[in-house]
């Protein structure tokens, strides 16, 4: 593998890798703190008092936007 | 159960929480060994050499640019047809992830024509039409985010995803019906694909593998995408509450802040 990345054009693909690495630890960051800071928001409004109907009985985190009960 | 079923956003949210831990690990499992592959098992090719690495993640990532886009189409029928929630749910999470990974393509694909065709970039159709897939990608999730209204948002962005939508077969097949300097499909062809096994079977794995990322990723973000929706309707049933509030109230209220 390392022969790979130190031969003749291996600047090349080791930049190839590093950039998908990159753009893909990206997207993973995104995701996460996207999915962390969602969660948040709904805990607080949940803490507010604010349930949906059809959140009665369901305790994974959210489901459609149906209508919200206070 | 019919299948369809599924698709009931609750459903769905129950569901993909019991999938998701195990799609992580097939996920890591199938890269590490597609990697394991790539770089260990495989050859290095008679003609490109070392260089060849570069297409385990280049060709994944086109194959993957091109598959987000048609999940995006397919949404957009499902928004524009059925109007069904989980639609536009699944265009707005593929659209960042089929940017990222065209992005991928683009770099890579550029890093890899630099030793083997002596050039970064040309303007032949293949590159080109990928460029604007890209493109395609920020616009639709512009367009996704410039309404207040989420269902004007979606109706807008599904109709320029279909619209959009054949840039796919152009990409496809502009190595068929223009010359250019991207060789022609070596894979997916009728008379079967050129590769080397040595070479072929790496790349099917870590193709497999980074499908599977592609598809926990989206997963991911499309469960972000229904709680981010819970969350705005919750939201407007607050701001309705506080405005039911009687003038005194409020002014009580302000007071005590």
């Amino acid at each position: 593998m390392i022969e790979s990345f130190t031969g003749e054009h291996g600047g090349f693909i080791l930049g190839s890798w590093l950039a998908a690495v990159l753009i893909i630890g990206a997207l993973l960051a995104w995701v996460l703190i996207d999915g962390r800071k969602v969660r948040r928001d709904l805990a607080a409004l949940e803490a507010a008092g604010f349930r949906r109907r059809s959140a009665d009985g369901e305790n994974d985190g959210g489901t459609d936007g149906g209508a919200p009960t206070p | 159960m019919p299948l369809i079923d599924y698709a009931n956003p609750t459903r769905f949210m129950s569901l993909s929480g019991r999938i998701l831990p195990w799609l992580v690990g097939l996920t890591m499992l199938t890269l590490g060994f597609g990697l394991y592959k790539a770089f260990y098992m495989a050859p290095a090719d008679y003609q490109q050499g070392e260089t060849v690495r570069i297409m385990f993640v280049h060709v994944p990532a086109a194959w993957l640019a091109m598959f987000a886009y048609t999940i995006i189409a397919l949404s957009a029928l499902g928004t524009l047809v059925w109007r069904h929630p989980l639609a536009d749910v699944s265009a707005r999470a593929a659209a960042p992830l089929g940017a990222g990974f065209t992005a991928i393509a683009l770099i890579t694909g550029s890093l890899w024509g630099k030793p083997m065709w002596g050039t970064w970039w040309v303007w032949d159709a293949r590159l080109t039409s990928v460029l604007i897939l890209l493109l395609m990608y920020l616009g639709l999730m512009a367009l996704q985010r410039a309404f207040d209204d989420p269902a004007k948002g979606a109706k807008a962005g599904a109709i320029l995803a279909l619209v959009g939508f054949i840039n796919v077969p152009i990409i496809k097949f502009s190595v068929d019906w223009w010359n250019t300097l991207h060789q022609p499909a070596s894979v997916f062809r009728f008379d079967g694909p050129t590769i080397h096994s040595s070479i072929l079977w790496p790349l099917v794995v870590t193709a497999i593998g980074f499908s599977l990322l592609f598809l926990t990723l989206h997963m991911m973000a499309m469960r972000n995408e229904v709680i981010r929706r819970r969350v705005r309707a919750l939201q407007i049933q607050a701001a309705r509450n506080v405005s039911r509030q009687p003038a005194g109230q409020l002014a009580a209220e302000a007071g005590k802040a």
